[in-house]
């Protein structure tokens, strides 16, 4: 624009045409205007990229890792295999979904023997030739087929198990696994021997999958590799003698039908899917479960069911006597002998002589009915009686197997009066009664017996053997079914069968056929009527749930918004310094448009059409860079900043609405700026537009009376920000955080232009380096407006780079019980549950560990976690998690206590002992839960107080409520909750597979080698806990450093403004300078004056951003636990001022080459 | 404001900074074949050709020519802003062509004063602080301060010493630009067109002040103008024409 096209530009072509003149004519500074734009535009619309990579890669990867799987129906113990084919075979089944595959998908360790390589946390996957098809364009990788004279299975290992492993094609591996128990191994029944808790597998190695498709299989949502390893299916079933049966189903179709899948699931369900069995016998039908006990929503559901449809039922609750003695009156002990060894004992209904006879019922040796018992009483059969000697109206002491709260066996007794002796027939003599112990029932004589229980068989005498010859594991002893239960009862159930009889006997095909129609009802109802989940088995729509959770945990738009946010202000504040440069060149310009008489409006409307042309252009290029900047964002995330995120998996995706969304956004930022400056510009009178001048007095003195009161206000600001940010716990305290760097920065800067606008009042008389520096600051208060904005770029630069550098964490005191590993040394990992106790001899012992070694780890501390499966829900998992793992804290955990807490519910007690929070449940039934605050706060978006809800092993609904919120612990990656809470809840979740380990100090890596050592078999894995601690601080770290690299990038833009403000005032005031040559300053003290005063802004900036950095981050350098780099920070900081003092090379360049005297003389 | 008035106000100053400030002795120029010439647009435009001059210490000389004739190159070459292309330049018997650098620039601040026909003063600082700049070029100058303030009062500026650029007006200005030059007691004052941007009054003020302050601080002043009237006033006057200098008949 010019002011001779005024006259001409009535026409839209001349504007058009006198508009490009303009542009061109003042086209190195609307080359810089539109450089920052381009900048400020490619900075926020890549910010929106990063964002939209990161969601659009973690979708891409859980397409990748579930290929055509939509549903997985899991369950925690097994269904049969068949249940894939009758889905299949269902109406319609083919319309809505494709393929259903069976698998067995099981967790464990792998080593190579020959290496003794080996890796932790691995899957194992039992696939059929079907799975291949689940991966289109993969189906020729899976070849499992033996080849002649390979005499192990065949085994396929994706790319990371083999690297981690160092194995090739051919090489032999030994897989180490959980083995299945369908006993519950934490019951009496059940087996905790090492020897039959893991099962290992040998297999060759046919083929090795890339970490693509299949390869990076799995169902929870994590974005790093995964180790897999895939064995045939039938294989696995034979290893782990479960053959037929499968724990997942892989289905493929209709994502969102999850709902009707289950349907279809519960039609094509039989008893056998709910873990239960049916023996007809004659009119009975007795109904007993795979686990040995009825789990409590079975039985409420079968006892229900036998109510509705007028079954006759029974009850009953076999369990194992150790001895029983007949109790002294007089001494009231019990005699040492006789003595009853391992005798069965039943609980029926207490009102014997009611219990209908169909079931055949007790009688006494006179023939009469058995009388009612109550919980005082017990009846022996007579071959017990007889072998005791014991009469009516005895005491017996009966002492049997307690299983305590750390699934410890306690030996307990009860006294009881013996009501009767009950002949040896029917029921007193039916072993249908006992249901099938493992390693009993299958014995031929009871000396063989070898249960997961202690025996002293030596106790045993030839009569035990031939009753059990003769009645095998027939009750001789029987007592009231309350006190059966209440004795022996526990989590898993307390009936071990219940036998149902039609009401009405015969029915038309005789009795049998009636007890049929019992077990046909049974069959036809219970998928109906009880949901598959209560026996474990849910149905996951993985792929919806997933790309759900593809949306991510964290906003990584926000994120790196947030990064960027300096160097969008910086951009923003460039936009404003170039524009303000170029317009105050062209101040007589507009001056004599103005004094032409050209109307204010349209003088204004020039220079916004401008401005917009030169903001459109910088927008345009912008974008190109915003995908330049958003690829080298996923380069840094994939390489140098891989912490943040763990994996390399990160591609560009580009959303339209991100690139419109943004640009509109950058231009609407950069038109506020260029509006406010063509307003300020255009207010002036035309005659101080054509003296030259760009700020009137009137303007002038507002700005010093508006400097004065925002530095009051801010002042002001900051003060009350200090004093809350001290008040707020650490974790909440980011918002105080960033109004008080705000505060002091304003206040700073408002200082700082009350200073330069009051100008230099004191007389310099120095020509030394002191007078320099005061014409420095004399000089920079010429236009203070730039100076300003120039102190303002480099101060919030340099206010990220310090507030980020002094926000470092302090490590290496995690010996302290109060730091975030509580005091421990070390944290481990299991694939198998160790199920034996660490802390005792008879365990370690158990587990294999030689006396040296059991000596070494007595040393120790050793706490072993129950886990439950999950999400990891800390910053290393980048898919928002839904399902929380769990880990339970045993009550001895709990008593040792330690760590720290962020937050704690405002209870009687917290704060003396918060661990004790976690006993017991809240009074609306809700379960007490711990969580880390970092991972509560950011990924689980949740808070104190607020619930956070699971499904149980029944899927029901559990409501964890958040009471204490842990600060910067070793448990990011999970909830805590009390182990006795949940053993209820997830029964089938025995044995420890986690540890926390205190050890003597120095011993830390001897303890965690005998460790992984002596449990290799069970995939034990430990770090040390300032290695897990360091892991997700390495995230934080990653941030941190993505923070302080942007806040450089924005440095780099201040420091560039600063030249090129000082370059442009150097021309301004080249007069001045050719003046000052001609009173006798060498050309080289007038660069140095130039230098001294880009030194000064710079100076001013580092001090000022620097200054409010430290005070606004004072509450965490004061908590004890801030680690500050301060050499490194300082190094950074004295780097800046170079490397802007060399920026401004050019500038004094140009002052030493300048041709002054032309502007002596007005050219 | 009128200059007349500070004019008249001026003397009783100047006798004042005359009693406090010994004369300035020296300022012989001697300048033998001097040339000159630019390249303007392309073409090559000689602005000095041969030129001579020789003025005797403590001499007063105006220089008149047409515009663009090398009034203010011939200044800055005297003041050794710029380098003749050809000829020598003596001061006082110091060849200006042996001198570099800092020895330039300090003999440029001790020997030599500038007054411009636009004041070039710096618009930050006060009138006192200007005048004090010289001062600030090479460090180890003692009681400037109040030099400044006695040459401010002798142009009769002693009550405007904190007042901006800005704040005064065009002939005060320039009374402050002629203090400024005189603060290093300078042994050649040159002036280019020192009255061209005032008015008539105002001007012959200045005139006067020039001539007054000459007379009390000693020195050889030459004075480049369109000004007949003021280059009347003077006791020589030098023609600078094709780029020779030849006394005015």
């Amino acid at each position: 624009m010019s002011a001779a096209g005024e006259g001409t530009g009535g026409e839209t072509g001349s504007r058009g045409g006198l508009l490009l003149e303009s542009l061109l004519h003042f086209w190195r500074i609307n080359l810089a205007i539109v450089a920052a734009v381009a900048v400020c535009t490619a900075v926020l619309v890549g910010a929106l990229l990063v964002g939209d990579s990161m969601r659009g890669s973690l979708r891409a990867l859980t397409l990748e890792r579930l290929g055509d799987i939509d549903h997985v129906v899991v369950a925690e113990s097994f269904l049969r295999q068949d249940l894939a084919e009758e889905l299949e075979e269902q109406d319609g089944f083919g319309e809505r979904f494709a393929d259903v595959v069976p698998a067995l998908l099981l967790q464990g360790s792998v080593s190579v023997p020959q290496s003794g390589r080996r890796a932790a946390q691995v899957g194992i996957q039992g696939i059929d030739d079907d799975f291949a098809s689940l991966f289109p364009g993969y189906e020729d990788r899976f070849d499992l087929e033996r080849v002649d004279g390979q005499l192990f299975g065949s085994a396929l290992v994706n790319a990371t198990l083999a690297r981690e492993l160092a194995a090739e094609v051919g090489d032999e591996l030994l897989i180490a696994l959980q083995r299945p128990s369908d006993v519950p191994r934490e019951s009496l029944m059940g087996s905790t021997d090492p020897a039959d808790v893991v099962q290992t597998m040998r297999v060759v190695v046919r083929g090795v999958l890339e970490d693509r498709g299949p390869g990076r299989f799995g169902l929870l949502p994590h974005q790093t590799l995964p180790s897999n390893v895939f064995v045939p299916l039938r294989d696995l079933q034979r290893s782990l003698d479960q053959r037929a049966r499968v724990n997942a189903l892989l289905v493929s179709g209709a994502p969102e039908a999850a709902g009707e899948l289950a349907e279809r699931l519960a039609q094509a369900a039989q008893l056998e899917d709910y873990g239960l069995e049916v023996a007809v016998d004659e009119e009975v039908a007795r109904v007993t479960a795979r686990e040995v006990v009825l789990r409590p929503p079975l039985e409420e559901y079968l006892l229900a069911v036998a109510e509705e449809e007028g079954w006759r039922r029974l009850p009953v609750s076999t369990y194992l006597a150790n001895q029983v003695r007949i109790v002294d009156p007089a001494a009231d002990r019990s005699l040492p002998r006789p003595l009853l060894p391992y005798s069965t004992i039943a609980a029926l209904p207490g009102d014997l002589p009611s219990l209908p006879d169909v079931f055949g019922g007790l009688r006494l040796l006179d023939g009469s009915p058995a009388p009612a018992l109550d919980e005082e009483q017990v009846l022996l059969n007579a071959w017990a009686a007889e072998d005791l000697g014991a009469v009516p109206g005895d005491r017996l002491e009966i002492e049997y197997w307690e299983v305590g709260d750390s699934e410890e066996l306690r030996a307990r007794t009860v006294r009881l009066e013996l009501a009767g002796i009950v002949a040896l027939d029917s029921l007193g003599a039916a072993a249908e009664l006992t249901p099938e112990f493992p390693g009993v029932s299958d014995a031929d004589d009871m000396s063989e017996w070898d249960p997961t229980f202690p025996v002293d068989l030596s106790l045993i005498e030839q009569r035990d053997e031939d009753y059990w010859d003769l009645y095998r594991g027939a009750p001789k002893i029987f007592v009231a079914e309350a006190l059966g239960r209440r004795l022996w009862g526990n989590r898993f159930g307390e009936l071990s069968a219940l036998w149902l009889a039609p009401a009405g006997g015969a029915g038309d095909n005789g009795r049998e056929a009636s007890a049929r129609q019992v077990e046909a009802r049974l069959g036809e109802r219970l998928p109906a009527e009880l949901p598959l989940a209560r026996a474990g088995v849910s149905v996951r729509g993985v792929k919806s749930s997933g790309l759900e959770a593809a949306r991510g945990a964290t906003d990584f738009a926000g994120l790196f918004i947030g990064f960027s946010l300096f160097l969008i202000v910086a951009s923003a504040l460039l936009v404003a310094l170039f524009f303000r440069l170029g317009t105050e060149r062209r101040g007589r310009e507009i001056g004599a448009l103005l004094a032409y008489g050209t109307p204010l409006p349209t003088v204004r409307r020039r220079l916004l059409v401008e401005a917009l042309v030169l903001s459109l252009i910088g927008v345009a290029i912008g974008l190109g860079l915003a995908l330049a900047y958003a690829a080298l964002m996923m380069w840094g995330l994939g390489t140098v900043w891989v912490g943040a995120i763990g994996a390399r998996f990160l591609e560009l995706h580009v959303a339209p609405l991100s690139l419109f969304g943004g640009a509109l956004g950058a231009l609407a930022l950069v038109s506020v700026v260029l509006w406010r400056t063509v307003r300020q510009l255009a207010g002036l009178a035309p005659v101080s537009l054509l003296r030259g001048e760009v700020t009137s007095d009137a303007e002038v003195l507002r700005e010093a009376r508006w400097s004065r009161r925002v530095f009051w206000l801010s002042a002001l600001a900051a003060l009350g920000l200090l004093a809350l940010s001290f008040a707020v716990p650490e974790g909440s305290a980011g918002p105080v955080f960033v109004g008080l760097g705000a505060a002091l920065l304003v206040c700073g800067l408002a200082a700082l232009a009350v200073r330069l606008r009051r100008g230099e009042r004191q007389l310099i008389t120095d020509g030394g380096p002191g007078g320099l520096v005061r014409m420095a600051l004399a000089n920079v208060g010429l236009v203070p407006g730039r100076s300003l904005l120039s102190v303002a770029l480099v101060a919030s630069a340099t206010f990220v780079i310090v507030a980020v550098g002094a926000y470092g964490h302090r490590f290496g005191h995690e010996d302290e019980r109060d730091s975030g590993a509580g005091g421990f040394d070390l944290r481990a990992t299991a694939d198998v549950p160790v199920y034996e106790d660490l802390t005792s001899a008879d365990g370690r012992f158990d587990l294999g560990f030689s006396q040296e070694q059991s000596e070494l780890l007595a040393g120790a501390e050793i706490y072993g976690l129950r886990v439950v499966p999950g999400d990891d829900v800390s910053c290393l998992n980048l898919y928002q998690p839904t399902s929380p793992r769990l880990l339970g804290i045993s009550p001895e955990l709990r008593q040792r206590g330690g760590f720290s807490f962020q937050q704690l519910v405002d209870l009687p007690g917290a704060e003396e002992d918060p661990w004790s929070l976690l006993e017991g449940r809240l009074e609306d039934g809700a379960i007490p839960a711990f969580g880390d605050f970092n991972s509560v706060m950011w990924i689980l978006k949740s808070g104190l107080g607020q619930d956070v809800v699971i499904e149980n092993e029944r899927g029901e609904p559990l409501r964890l409520r958040l009471v204490g919120l842990l600060r910067r612990s070793i448990f990011q990656s999970e909830l805590l909750v009390a182990e006795e809470i949940l053993a209820e809840e997830f029964p089938s979740r025995g044995g420890a597979r986690d540890f926390l380990l205190d050890v003597a100090p120095g011993q830390a890596e001897k303890v965690a080698a005998t460790l992984e050592q002596g449990l290799e078999r069970f995939g034990f894995d430990s770090r040390s806990t300032t290695q897990v601690l360091e892991s997700f601080q390495a995230v934080e770290n990653t941030y941190l450093s993505t923070f302080q690299v942007l806040g450089g990038l924005g440095l780099l833009l201040g420091t560039l403004g600063l030249a090129v403000v000082l370059l442009r005032g150097v021309l301004e005031r080249s007069a001045e300078l050719a003046t000052l040559q001609a009173v006798g300053f060498a050309r080289r003290k007038l660069g140095w004056t130039v230098l001294a005063e880009n030194a000064v802004l710079l100076l001013l900036g580092v001090l000022l951003g620097a200054t409010a950095a430290l005070v606004a981050v004072a509450p965490h350098l004061l908590g004890g636990q801030a680690l500050v780099p301060w050499a490194s920070l300082a190094l950074t900081l004295v780097a800046v001022v170079a490397v802007g003092t060399l920026a401004s090379a050019a500038a004094v360049r140009h002052v030493v080459r300048l041709p002054l005297l032309g502007a002596l003389r007005g050219d | 404001m009128s200059e007349t008035g500070a004019g008249g106000a001026a003397a009783p100053h100047a006798a004042a900074a005359g009693q406090s400030t010994s004369r300035q002795e020296g300022g012989a120029v001697r300048a033998r074949s001097l040339d000159k010439s630019y390249r303007l647009g392309g073409e090559e435009v000689v602005v000095l050709r041969g030129a001579d001059l020789d003025l005797a210490a403590g001499e007063a000389v105006a220089v008149i020519g047409p515009s663009g004739s090398g009034k203010s190159t011939l200044l800055h070459i005297l003041g050794t802003l710029e380098r003749p292309d050809a000829g020598s330049v003596e001061i006082d018997g110091v060849d200006l062509s042996s001198l570099e650098g800092e020895r330039l620039s300090r003999f440029r601040s001790d020997r030599v004063g500038f007054v411009f026909q636009d004041h070039h003063l710096l618009p930050q600082y006060g009138v006192l602080q200007n005048v004090l700049m010289p001062t600030l070029a090479h460090p180890g100058a003692v009681g400037t301060r109040q030099r400044a303030e006695q040459l401010l009062g002798a142009v009769g500026l002693a009550h405007r010493l904190d007042h901006r650029p800005a704040q005064l007006s065009g002939g005060e200005r320039q009374r402050a630009a002629i203090a400024r030059a005189l603060i290093n007691r300078p042994s050649l004052l040159l002036c280019d067109e020192p009255t061209g941007n005032l008015d008539g009054a105002t001007a012959d003020v200045v005139g006067d002040l020039l001539f007054e302050l000459h007379r009390r601080e000693g020195g050889t002043m030459v004075v480049v103008t369109h000004s007949l009237d003021l280059a009347g006033r003077f006791p020589r006057t030098l023609r600078l024409d094709k780029g020779q200098l030849r006394e005015a008949s």
